[in-house]
Parts: structure tokens; C-alpha cells; sequence
């Protein structure tokens, strides 16, 4: 009977529902006056009697759009709660993708007639090189050039083949300064004859006060000349130079066949340079030692290859080509000679070969001919993070592919398990805040209602002066005030539903207030009042189940626009922050210009799934309305 | 009337001194992120202060060294010569940036206040005359579409499919780099050109409210006796719906429409910074983002102001278009 009196006194003037009730009284009342009588199969008894939230179901369901909006909600709880049980990913999964980069690995180029490389016995002979590189290709044997001093000097080159030359020139090998002589070059160890020599020269010389003179030891000839320490005139110095070796000019190029780094210096060494390529250019076969190391050049072979060899172990190979790495890796010399077979194909445009790495794969090079060059570009898979992958592209998760179909994002994050969870928190976020604003609104528009009075004015002012506040700015100051506070994240979401419902409670409280100022006037209140009910029991008792209906239909329906309202804060950066996840966080991204016009799926689904939440907790709401009051048609 | 209108002032006067007063105590209770940016920001010039004596000094110019009651006596002091003092993010006074800027704000939402009227009322009442109609269900489905979707994604969709996919109309923005060189007319239109969008957006944003707003209005008006009366006196149905149903329909619109006013000042927010139209919303979010006290604090009280003006408006509209209501 209680619940009767309660839909009733909700919808008094609805026609069906009045009509269902005169049917059941009717029924009811001739049941009971005729309990014995048994049913027929046609019997108007048998009618099921319907209890009133039977019938608030029944035209519920009969409303096509609240069914709709029921089953939206429905598959956004599931999809929510239930979906990233169910997600093969986890919210912190990053996706890690392939991606092919050409990225340029060498360069070859065959030695031509002009690219003579030189090496020096010291850098001081770096300027006579240079300009004896100038002279090769008239293959003068002789030309002058000014030293490092400034001085005039004769160099000769001594061709040995048309790749190999010789530079020699006026080497100074010691000086003398007052009695003691010294190398010029620390490493050259010079006979004690011949230091005794000089020395006895050199006093013959200051003391015939001559600037110049020869002395010959062994055959060969040795020039002396004064020279001037700026510093210290007084001293006397002679510097002793003979004619010798002091670079070699080349058009060869030395190939490492093992990766060992000291070789690099070997071939930067002029006396191997000098014995290695003098080798090669007669021919090959020859046989040198340096320090405790012998070393051979093999005879050369078919391509005009020879093999340098330390101790009767291959080092290296000398060949007629450059081919050096662009990054930092080895290459070996049966990869230099695919390269080259490559690229003496290419005459012009581009080429490719295949060439195995250290883990037995295939990987593809590219061949390009620029100018005088060849440029190898290896097409190489790098791993990286799958950013902003469109929808069902195969990316890596822990070394699995993994198919994303709804791509990932900024982080490499997947899209749909962000939903999932970003889901979550924002339905969390409007329960929560739904459940704090019922519960003040509840409170204080019941007394509200109840007491009426001075307490009644004082609330209304109250909830007047609450409605007046303006919303938005006022929760945007406080949220960004949040920001200047730096709290957590999880401590944020929790204070932001905190502000959110007790901003948004004096809407319940005016309804609430509104429906128990009609009610308590109504005969069952009065009723309650006479039996000498407690006010606490009236109050919850008899009054608020009696507003149960409504608050649901507005607490459904705020449930849609504090979703809307945590979105927006979200997307403005001032809700749940990156990387936690809200529907509203995840269109963050798409305040970046590019996000936006290029990456629709990172922001577009997230932003449905709001409409469509809200969209079912609207529709849900009108038809909740329309079920409990039958008079209002939506 | 008088005495209504004296009670309701001196009412509306108290909540706004009450308002402000919780307005002004929630920013001050704020961690001030303007002040501890610019002290660190001074700070870290080289031979400068230490953080904490600039943060003082600061706190101590800006005012925000008194305790709340204090600071809001001060403020008020000054608001009730209309004197806000000079806003900290744009260094100008208060009440200069908001002459500079209300105008948009006002143009757009008198624009959208005309389009969405004349859009929702129409579509309103056609719903409620063809009840559970198709047409009904459309126009219901479309009003709660529109009351659902958040204007930033309704903005962003119209950006990406009219301004980026198609190209038809500006991204954002007020004028085009070429605003300089135009006519006066010329300058007319392309303001006009660029607020198609913003005007568009919150056309949709608040036409479901008004046409379900009709809808309901008018379907209690063709349910009571009088149209019964109307109809059984044989008037055409033309007569009966334009005559004697939409002039009463209108009763409850007037009271929405003065309800609108803190809307049509307050500007559009969110509308506003997504398509960055320089009226008083996207101004004051970035002040309130920067935690610029005075200018927060002016717009706030200036939307309470409407808000306060437009309950009494109500009020006094309703009695006047509604002969039967009588104020006291």
C-alpha cells in the first residue's frame, strides 16, 4: 500500500497509470472477497498484478530511445570496467614499432688519376707533400716549394709504377748546439761515428766562422748549415741535413681485414707505408721488418690486389679503391667487394645488393653515383617508439607484434586501452561527484523543505548565492590553483571531484526542497505527523523514498554534464594530467595543431565515447522521467 | 512594484557582497602561481635576490600580504569607485582590457542569441504539435545530442572537417592577415567570416535546450482547456496553433531569454579560447590561468552582477508579459 500511495502521489492525473491502478484495486478487492474460487485458464484474475516499479520498468522499456541510451551505458560500463580485463595490453604498455631509415653507411669511389693521397715522415713536410701532389700529374721529377720555414727547397719524386712516388727532399736529421747534437726526430737513432763527426765538423766550421759545409760518412752526404737561435745569438748551431726520403704520394688504399683498431695506426706509420706500398708497386713479393714484426706483400692477384701480411698472418689487402664506413661500424673486405662489384654496375641512378650482417641476415644496401662518389645507404630498421601509429598497424610490445586498432599516441601508448581506462575515471569522477552533490543536496534542501520557516529563507539565500557564483571561473581558478600546488595525481582526481560536487549540490537541493514542500502537505505526511513519528524517521522515512524518483532522474541526468564538465577541465589541462588517463586528457593531446589535422584517431574516439556517455545518461534520464510521471510526455 | 524591486536590490546587493566575498577568499586561499612564477622568474637573473626575499617583496606590491578579510575590504574599496586596479597578465587596467574586449563577446552571443532562437523555437514547437512523430523523435534525438556533446569537441570537430578537411572557413582567429588593408566593409566581413564557426558552435551548444524547452512549454499549452476551447469553437488548426498556443508559449521563453543575459556578457568560455576569438572569455581564461588576481576577481563579480540582474529581469518580464502574475 506504501509504495502505491508513493507512485500515486507522483503521477495523480496520469490516465494509464490510473486506469492500472482502478484495475488492480478491482481485482484485488473481488480476490479477496472469493478466496476459494479457483482460476480458469480465461480467467480476468490471472491478469498479473503489477507493483508500481514493475510498471515505471514497463514504460521504461517501452521507450525506445531510454532503451537505447540503458544499452549505451550498459556497453560503456562493460567497456570500461570489464574491457581492460580483457585487453591482451596494460595502460602503461608502450608500443614499439620499425620504422625503415636510409640511413647512409659508406663510400666508394675508385682512386683516379688525380686523388693522390700522401703520408709524411713529420708533419713539417706536410706544405712539400701538398705541393708535390700538384706537380704528380705532369710527373716533373723535380719542382721547388717553400718549407715550413719559409725557406726555398728542391723536392724530387721518384715514380715506382703510376701509383706509388716518392717525395724526397732536404731532410734535416740533427742539429748541432754548442758540442752536443741532437736528432731532429726522436726516433732516429744516429751512429756514434757520425755524431763524433759532426761534432768535429761542426768546430772545424764555427771556428772558420764558414756558414756551410759537407761531410760524407758511409756515402752518403751530409750538409751543414749555421743557423741563428734568435734568443741567443751566441750559441752556435749547425743543422745537419741530408737528402732523403720525406714523404710518399699514393693511389692506393689500405683495407683492414679484422677489425682491430691498432692497425689504423700501422697504417698511418710512414715507415710501413713507405716499405708496404714500395712493395706493391714492384710488383709485390717483397718482404720487410719493422721492430720485432716481419711483414710480406703477396704478389698481386687478378684484380691488382696484394694481401699484406704480419708474421704470415693476412692483415690486410691494398687495393686501387676508397671505401670507408659513414658511421661506426667495420666493414669487411668481402662486404668492400660486394659494395664495389655494385657499384662499378651503377653508371649512373641508383643500385642495390645484398649483403649478410654478423647475424647471418640479408640486409639491402643502396647504391647511389653523386658527383665523383658512390654513396651506399643500408635501409635500416631502427626500434623505436610507435608514436601517433594510425589504427591496425603492426607495432612491438616486448618484442611481440601487437596490433593496435586504435593506435597509439604521443607516448607510444595504446589508444583503445587508454579509453578503457580513461573510461574508468571519468564515469569514477561522475559517480563519485553525483554521490557527494545527492548527498548535501539531499541533506540540506530536506531541511530545507521540511522545516521551512526562517531556515527555509536562509538556505534558499544559501543555495541562491551558490547558484550566482559563477561556475566555470570558479572552478578554474581552484583547479589551477591545484597546479600552483603541485599535488599528485590521484590526490588531484580525488580533490577535483571533491570541488566538482560540492559545486554542483544546489541543484538536487532545490529539487529536493521543491518536491518535499509539496509532499508534506499531503495526507500521508499528516498521517505520519498524528502517529507521532520522530522528525528524523519522517524526514527519511516517508519524505525522501517519496523523492527518490525525481533525484534519480536529475542525478542521472547531472551524471552527463559532470562528464562533460571533468572532460573540459581535462582537455584544458586542468584535470586529470598525462599520463593518467580520462576521456578528457586523451583529446588533450589534440591541442597541438598537428595531433589535431593529422592524427584524428588519437582525439576523435575518445571524444564519441563522451557524446555517447552523455547522449545514454541523457536519454536514460528523460525516459526514467517519463516512466515515473506518465503526465509529463518527455 | 517599488517595494519588490527595493527588497529584491538590497537581496541581490547582500548575495553579491557574499559572493564576492567567497569568490575573493577561494582565490586568495589559492597557492598565487602568478607571484611565485615571477619571483622565480626574478630570482634566477643573475645577481638577483634570493627566491624567498622577492617572493615577499612581491607579495607585499601585489597586496596579497594582508590576511582575507583585510584584502577584500581593500578590494572592495576600490571596485565600488570602479576602480579594480591593473591586471597583472596584461598590465593595463582591468576596466581598459575589458572596454578592449567585451564587444566580441557581446556581437557573437547577440548573433547566436538570434540564430538559435530562430532556429529552436520553430523546431520546438513542431516537435510538440507532432507528437511521437518521427519528426518528434529527430528533434528530440537531435536536442540531446547537442546538450551532450562538450563544446571543445564539438569545436574541434567543425575545425577538422570544415576548416582543415574542407578549407571553407579559418581555423581560428578574429581577423585575417590581411584585416589591415581592408574597407570598412571589408573589415565588417571578415570578422564576420571568422566568427561563422564560433557562432555556429554555440548555436548548437544551447539550441537542444531551448527547443526541448519549447517543446515542453508548448505541449502543456495545446493540453490546456483553452485550446480545447479553441479547437471546439472550430478555429483552423493554423489559428489555434499560431494565435492562441505560441503567444502563450512565449511567457516561459521571455523569462529563458533574460536568463541568457549573463551569457551574452560572460561570453563563451570554452567557445571563445577554442577558436582564440579575443573576447572577455578567452581573455579571462588565460588571466585566470595566470593567476592574475584583479582580473579574475573583476570577472567574476561582473558575471555575478549579470547573473543577479537577469534573476530580477526575470522577475519583472514575467509580469509583464503575464498579466496574471502578480509581483509582491
Amino acid at each position: 500500500m506504501l509504495l502505491l500511495t508513493r507512485v500515486s502521489g507522483l503521477t495523480s492525473g496520469g490516465e494509464n497509470m490510473e486506469n492500472n491502478n482502478v484495475e488492480n484495486n478491482m481485482l484485488n478487492f473481488e480476490k479477496d472477497k472469493n478466496p476459494q474460487q479457483t482460476d480458469t485458464l480465461s480467467d480476468e484474475r490471472r491478469v498479473k498484478v503489477m507493483s508500481p516499479s514493475m510498471l515505471v520498468f514497463k514504460r521504461f522499456i517501452r521507450n525506445k530511445l531510454a532503451v537505447i541510451g540503458f544499452i549505451i551505458l550498459a556497453f560503456m560500463f562493460l567497456f570500461s570496467f570489464v574491457g581492460p580485463f580483457f585487453s591482451p595490453y596494460k595502460s602503461r604498455d608502450r608500443f614499439y614499432t620499425f620504422e625503415e631509415m636510409a640511413k647512409e653507411y659508406a663510400e666508394f669511389k675508385v682512386i683516379g688519376p688525380q686523388d693522390w693521397k700522401y703520408l709524411v715522415r713529420s708533419d713539417e713536410y706536410l706544405a712539400a707533400a701538398m705541393q708535390a701532389t700538384a706537380k704528380l700529374s705532369s710527373k716533373e721529377p723535380s719542382f721547388v716549394y717553400e718549407d715550413s720555414n719559409g725557406k726555398k727547397q728542391t723536392g724530387y719524386l721518384t715514380y715506382i709504377g703510376d701509383r706509388v712516388a716518392i717525395l724526397s727532399s732536404q731532410y734535416e736529421l740533427a742539429r748541432y748546439v754548442d758540442g752536443e747534437v741532437t736528432a731532429s726526430d726522436s726516433g732516429t737513432v744516429l751512429s756514434e761515428e757520425l755524431v763524433a763527426l759532426i761534432i768535429q765538423k761542426s768546430q772545424e766550421l764555427a771556428a772558420a766562422k764558414e756558414k756551410e759545409g759537407t761531410l760524407e760518412f758511409e756515402g752518403v752526404t751530409y750538409k751543414l748549415v749555421k743557423q741563428f737561435n734568435p734568443e741567443d745569438r751566441l750559441q752556435t748551431i749547425y743543422s745537419v741535413s741530408t737528402d732523403s726520403d720525406i714523404g710518399i704520394l699514393h693511389r692506393l688504399s689500405f683495407h683492414s681485414i679484422t677489425d682491430d683498431k691498432s692497425l689504423e695506426a700501422l697504417f698511418k706509420d710512414y715507415e710501413f707505408v713507405k716499405q708496404a706500398l714500395i712493395g706493391f708497386a714492384n710488383g709485390g713479393n717483397a718482404e720487410f721488418n719493422m721492430g720485432t714484426d716481419r711483414f710480406r706483400i703477396s704478389a698481386l692477384d687478378s684484380n691488382g690486389y696484394a694481401d699484406v701480411l704480419r708474421n704470415n698472418q693476412m692483415i690486410a689487402k691494398i687495393t686501387n679503391y676508397n671505401l670507408g664506413p659513414k658511421v661506426s661500424a667495420f666493414l669487411s673486405f668481402e662486404y668492400k667487394e660486394a659494395a664495389r662489384q655494385a657499384c662499378e654496375q651503377v653508371k649512373s641512378g641508383k643500385g642495390t645488393f645484398t649483403f649478410p650482417d654478423a647475424d647471418g641476415n640479408e640486409v639491402e644496401y643502396e647504391v647511389e653515383l653523386k658527383d665523383f662518389y658512390y654513396t651506399i645507404t643500408r635501409i635500416e630498421q631502427t626500434y623505436m617508439l610507435a608514436r601517433y601509429k594510425a589504427p591496425f598497424t603492426e607495432n612491438q610490445l616486448n618484442g611481440k607484434p601487437s596490433i593496435n586498432p586504435f593506435g597509439t599516441e604521443e607516448s607510444g601508448f595504446d589508444v583503445l586501452t587508454r579509453l578503457m581506462y580513461g573510461g574508468r575515471i571519468s564515469l569514477m569522477v561522475g559517480f563519485v561527484v553525483v554521490f557527494i552533490e545527492i548527498i548535501i543536496g539531499v541533506i540540506i534542501g530536506g531541511v530545507a523543505g521540511y522545516f521551512s520557516g526562517w531556515v527555509d529563507v536562509i538556505i534558499m539565500r544559501f543555495i541562491e548565492l551558490f547558484n550566482c557564483i559563477p561556475f566555470y571561473p570558479l572552478l578554474m581558478i581552484i583547479v589551477a590553483g591545484l597546479d600552483a600546488a603541485r599535488v599528485g595525481n590521484s590526490v588531484r582526481i580525488m580533490l577535483l571531484m571533491a570541488v566538482l560536487g560540492i559545486l554542483s549540490w544546489p541543484g538536487i537541493a532545490r529539487i529536493v526542497r521543491g518536491q518535499i514542500l509539496s509532499l508534506r502537505e499531503q495526507d500521508f505526511m499528516v498521517a505520519a505527523e498524528a502517529t507521532g513519528l520522530p522528525v528524523g524517521r519522517r524526514i527519511f522515512r516517508h519524505l525522501i523514498p517519496n523523492v527518490v524518483p525525481l533525484l534519480i532522474v536529475s542525478a542521472t541526468m547531472s551524471l552527463g554534464s559532470i562528464i562533460i564538465t571533468e572532460a573540459t577541465l581535462s582537455f584544458l589541462g586542468l584535470g586529470v594530467k598525462y599520463p593518467a588517463a580520462s576521456w578528457g586528457s586523451i583529446i588533450n593531446q589534440a591541442n597541438d595543431f598537428v595531433v589535431m589535422s593529422q592524427y584524428w584517431w588519437v582525439w576523435i574516439p575518445a571524444g564519441i565515447l563522451i557524446l555517447l556517455t552523455v547522449l545514454g545518461f541523457n536519454f536514460v534520464g528523460d525516459g526514467l522521467r517519463d516512466a515515473f510521471d506518465p503526465k509529463m510526455k518527455r | 512594484m517599488s517595494k519588490f524591486l527595493i527588497r529584491r536590490l538590497s537581496l541581490a546587493l547582500l548575495i553579491f557582497f557574499m559572493g564576492v566575498f567567497v569568490s575573493y577568499s577561494v582565490i586568495r586561499m589559492m597557492p598565487s602561481s602568478y607571484v611565485e612564477t615571477k619571483a622565480r622568474e626574478l630570482s634566477a637573473a643573475p645577481g638577483s635576490k634570493p627566491y624567498e626575499e622577492w617572493l615577499e617583496q612581491l607579495n607585499k606590491k601585489y597586496g596579497l600580504d594582508t590576511d582575507i578579510f583585510t584584502g577584500y575590504v581593500r578590494w572592495l574599496g576600490g571596485a565600488v569607485r570602479l576602480d579594480f586596479g591593473d591586471s597583472w597578465k596584461y598590465t593595463i587596467p582591468v576596466t581598459e582590457k575589458f572596454g578592449q574586449v567585451i564587444w566580441y563577446s557581446f556581437a557573437m552571443n547577440l548573433l547566436t542569441l538570434f540564430v538559435q532562437f530562430a532556429i529552436g523555437i520553430p523546431l520546438g514547437i513542431l516537435a510538440a504539435r507532432k507528437q511521437y512523430s518521427k519528426t518528434d523523435y529527430a528533434v528530440t534525438v537531435f536536442a540531446l545530442a547537442c546538450i551532450s556533446l562538450p563544446t571543445f569537441f564539438m569545436a574541434m570537430i567543425f575545425k577538422y572537417f570544415i576548416s582543415i578537411k574542407l578549407g571553407w572557413l579559418p581555423l581560428y582567429g578574429l581577423h585575417s592577415s590581411t584585416y589591415g588593408t581592408l574597407s570598412t566593409f571589408g573589415k565588417i566581413a571578415d570578422i564576420a567570416y571568422h566568427m561563422i564557426l564560433p557562432v555556429l558552435t554555440l548555436t548548437l551548444l544551447s539550441i537542444g535546450g531551448i527547443m526541448r524547452y519549447t517543446r515542453t512549454n508548448m505541449l502543456e499549452v495545446l493540453n490546456s482547456d483553452y485550446i480545447r476551447t479553441a479547437r471546439a469553437k472550430g478555429l483552423p488548426e493554423k489559428r489555434v496553433i499560431n494565435k492562441h498556443a505560441f503567444r502563450n508559449t512565449l511567457i516561459p521563453l521571455v523569462t529563458l531569454m533574460s536568463t541568457l543575459l549573463p551569457s551574452m556578457f560572460g561570453g563563451a568560455m570554452i567557445t571563445e579560447t577554442m577558436y582564440q576569438i579575443p573576447g572577455i572569455g578567452y581573455i579571462s581564461y588565460q588571466a585566470i590561468i595566470a593567476g592574475d588576481i584583479p582580473f579574475s576577481m573583476f570577472y567574476l563579480s561582473f558575471l555575478l552582477i549579470l547573473t543577479l540582474i537577469s534573476l530580477i529581469l526575470a522577475d519583472i518580464m514575467y509580469a509583464v508579459v503575464d498579466p496574471r502574475v502578480r509581483i509582491n
